[in-house]
């Protein structure tokens, strides 16, 4: 640790946070976690999803309760859990998922962000007064009239940050600011920041673009699991570094070894002219062995092509093969009886039996390996689920404990055991495998993703987090509006890759729109 | 992790303890009941007393063991008096006071209340209508059926001699009443543990999303647990008209209530999945002998209903779903340890 600046007051520091910890449930989302940001740097917080960034955040910006630890913004103590009152303090947050009220306007927004003195007194001024305000923050592209619902993601992102710095915070949190921004909107934000830390502000930097944060960050902290891995000075630290100290091992093991895929490889999966009431038609074909991602911005058909491929969701049209046979879609027991494996996303309620314990909840789907005649076999079953739980370091009390006890990453590795335990399992749908899982054991869950690609099974992963896609899948499709809108084959994925061709492909569907607020073509 | 042996079995110990959690206040009630009923009122104990528990016992297990099955599902049956009294008039009819005919009657009183269990099923399984107002119409229609089917069967008509000797003969020190709720209780208990169909049976009713998603036939198991418990009323209604006769319409009244009160202080949990045959079994038991040990106090009945009504309402206080968010909430940070 690199931290020069130890200063045992706590009221040098604009916004300190000491031995906070926070626990939902069986997860300790944060533990004993400090943080100290001096006024006028932009402090970045580095993490994997599920390491406790966004808690974190919570409890500074008085979102969250701590558990245990004290929070002081500005030298005052946040004493109670009130959004409010750390405004008061002198914070201010733009957030991640975008907390703008969608039917409304830009002008309306900005008004119900805004500070009581700093709102216009009459309604009618209200127009007026959002054009100085985006004039202020050079962001006169955008029409205070025009509704938030059609403007771009990364137009949203701006007008974000511009709300966390209406009420002249002290203090700034931007939780994954750059998601959708290209290039020019990232050198805005770049340059906002810098006039404000010129000022004094201090600003806490929360995102997983490393190179980004790299060249924008005076210190770094680096979380994982909840836990604090150290502040270090952004000009003595490489990217590899922080990666490994992110995930918690050295970068070259973290992700199995993708399987060659050629031509001439079998194709397992084929889907051909596939269509549902929110996506399609769409047709791929996925081989032994393959690791196909599915990225796209949330709410955009991916998660009906699962439904659909799945047979939760009869399709409307189309067709799919397994192996050059046809599979009926019109149940899951269809599909399943095909080879098609869903692993929900929604674990809890599409996924697991919580009041159940491990064996019950694991074997399910493998019932007649385990049963004579239709009387079960526990001693042959409790063995087989045991030998797939120490593959897949599955750590519970006991294989009888209800999963509802279990860490997210255990419940999932529980629902992993089943394409293991049953045969001739030939596609597995992986939606959204590691989310909620920590970091240790997401990479066993892709471990065994690949020990089944390896195994011979095609895989589909559905995931929200390119970087997980990026490292991998042997290609990924990027879904807009139900379509494919790109194919990126395994030589050119990259985090960055993934987010362009998601930001672009949502952006095609969205032209009309644009030319409707008076075309930006400058 | 754990690696030391002690720690394993402490902690398979403590997996127990959660497991069961849900189940031990009826054991434990059952004991303070055993000791209150020895002070308070000796006689309750007596065997001359107990001839008269075993069959009633044996009736409430039955019928507690289909409402079990149904509430596993996450639903609840109220048509069950209509079942249990028309079974019980079916039984008269077609045994025709014959003895050739008890197992005609016997086996029209199952497939009717099955039928009734059917129409259940498909309402509440297919169509999705809510368990406890469908199952309620279901009763009153049968009531209706039942009235009309009355009115052709002779008022002083009583089932087969045969069949009311074989009820109250005794065997092995019991009457062949008890006997059968044994054998029910201990081939449901086998059914839901040790095969394949009671396994997916409580894999649906613990998530019936889920185990849609996992290719169980869902509405299949739901509606089958409703045929099921439909046709245990009826065998209840059978042995009770064996039992006791020359049935009158209101044989069922008893019933609506005390089944429901059997499987909540069985500690079932209500939201579905999670029962135990023993338990429900040793709930309903507890009941009898509490409804015994209050008439041998000589209460008034007005009293008895009022004490019975609280005692299921204490019963419910304590068991099941509340005592297992206690025993979660002090748990579960034992465990999270346990794991790190």
């Amino acid at each position: 640790m690199t931290d020069k600046n130890q200063n045992p007051s706590s009221e040098s520091y604009a916004l300190s946070l000491l031995g906070v910890s926070k626990r939902y449930g069986t997860v300790q989302a944060l533990q004993g976690m400090s943080l100290q940001v001096l006024p006028g740097e932009v402090h970045a917080v580095v993490g994997e999803n599920g390491s406790g960034k966004s808690t974190l955040l919570g409890i500074a910006s008085g979102f969250v309760e701590q558990d245990e630890g004290t929070v002081h913004i500005m030298g005052k103590p946040l004493t109670t859990d009130s959004p409010a009152k750390a405004r008061e303090l002198g914070l201010g947050m733009a957030y991640q998922d975008i907390s703008q009220v969608a039917g409304m306007t830009v002008a309306e927004n900005l008004y119900l962000s805004a500070s009581k003195d700093a709102r216009p007194s009459l309604y009618w001024r209200l127009k007026d007064w959002a054009i100085q305000i985006l004039a202020r923050f050079e962001l006169d592209d955008i029409f205070a009239e025009a509704p938030i619902g059609s403007l771009a993601l990364a137009e949203r992102q701006l007008l974000e940050v511009a709300k966390a710095l209406l009420s002249d915070p002290k203090v700034l949190l931007l939780d994954e600011p750059t998601t959708a921004m290209g290039p020019s909107e990232v050198e805005w934000l770049q340059r906002t920041i810098k006039e404000h830390t010129e000022r004094g502000v201090a600003v806490v930097y929360v995102s997983h673009r490393l190179p980004e944060v790299l060249g924008l960050a005076d210190r770094i902290t680096v979380l994982r699991d909840g836990q604090n891995q150290g502040t270090y000075d952004a000009d003595k630290i490489t990217e590899k570094e922080i990666v490994e100290l992110m995930i918690g091992r050295p970068l070259e093991s973290a992700f199995p070894t993708r399987l060659e895929i050629t031509d001439e490889t079998e194709t397992v999966l084929k889907v051909t002219d596939l269509h549902g009431e929110y996506f399609g038609p769409v047709s791929f074909n996925v081989r032994r062995g393959e690791v196909i991602g599915i990225a796209g911005v949330e709410g955009n058909g991916q998660g009906d092509l699962f439904w659909t491929l799945c047979g939760a969701i009869p399709p409307k049209g189309g067709q799919v093969q397994v192996l050059d046979k046809h599979v009926n879609l019109t149940s899951p027991t269809g599909a399943l009886n095909s080879g098609i494996m869903l692993l929900a996303g929604d674990r809890k309620r599409d996924a697991l039996f919580l009041v159940l314990g491990a064996i019950t909840n694991a074997s399910l789907q493998a019932l007649q390996k385990f049963t004579r005649l239709g009387w079960l076999m526990p001693r042959r079953e409790r063995e087989a689920v045991g030998a797939m739980g120490q593959q897949l370091k599955l750590r519970t009390p006991s294989l009888d404990m209800p999963v509802s006890f279990l860490s997210g990453g255990n419940q999932q590795k529980v629902v992993m055991a089943r394409p293991f335990l049953r045969d001739n399992v030939n596609v597995i749908l992986a939606d959204e495998p590691t989310q909620g899982v920590d970091v240790a054991a997401r990479f066993d869950i892709y471990e065994a993703l690949h020990t089944k690609a390896a195994q011979g099974a095609a895989v589909v992963v559905k995931s929200s987090d390119p970087i997980e896609l990026a490292s991998l899948c042997n290609r990924v499709f990027v879904i807009s509006r139900g379509q494919i809108v790109h194919d990126i084959p395994q030589e050119h994925l990259s985090e960055r890759t993934i987010i362009d061709a998601m930001v672009r492909g949502a952006k095609i569907g969205n032209v009309e729109d644009q030319f409707a607020f008076g075309g930006r073509e400058d | 992790m754990l690696k030391s042996k002690s720690n394993q079995s402490f902690t398979e110990f403590l997996t127990s303890i959660v497991i069961s959690s849900r189940y031990i206040p009826v054991w434990i009630a059952m004991c303070i009941l055993l000791v209150a009923a020895y002070f308070l009122a000796p006689a309750t104990l007596s065997p001359a007393s107990f001839t008269a528990i075993l069959p009633l016992t044996a009736f409430l297990v039955i019928v507690s063991l289909g409402q079990m099955l149904v509430v596993m599902t996450g639903g609840i049956d109220l048509s069950t008096p209509g079942v249990m009294t028309l079974a019980a008039f079916v039984t008269v009819g077609y045994g025709a006071g014959q003895d050739a005919n008890i197992l005609k009657g016997l086996g029209m009183a199952l497939a009717v209340s099955a039928l009734i269990g059917l129409a259940n099923g498909f309402l509440v399984g297919v169509f999705r209508l809510n368990a406890l107002i469908v199952t309620l119409a279901i009763g009153q229609i049968t009531r209706g059926a039942l009235l009309k089917y009355a009115t052709q069967i002779a008022n002083e008509a009583s089932v087969p001699t045969g069949l009311s000797r074989w009820a109250i003969s005794q065997v092995y020190g019991a009457g062949w009443i008890f006997w059968i709720a044994v054998i029910v209780t201990l081939a449901l208990s086998i059914i839901l543990t040790y095969t394949g169909v009671g396994r997916r049976f409580r894999a649906v009713g613990a998530n019936q999303i889920a185990a849609r998603i996992s290719g169980l036939r869902v509405t299949l198991y739901v509606v089958m647990a409703y045929v099921v418990a439909a046709m245990m009323y009826g065998l209840a209604g059978f042995l009770l008209a064996a039992f006791i006769r020359s049935p009158t319409q209101g044989l069922g009244a008893a019933y609506l209530l005390g089944p429901i009160a059997a499987v909540v202080i069985g500690g079932a949990s209500l939201s579905g999945g999670l029962a135990s045959v023993f338990s429900t079994a040793l709930a309903a038991f507890f009941l009898t002998v509490l409804d015994q040990m209050l008439r041998v106090m000589g209460l008034p009945t007005s009293l008895q209903f009022v004490v019975f009504g609280v005692a299921i309402i204490g019963g419910m206080a304590v068991s099941g779903d509340r005592i297992v968010d206690m025993v979660e909430g002090l748990f579960q940070r034992r465990f999270a340890k346990a794991e790190e």
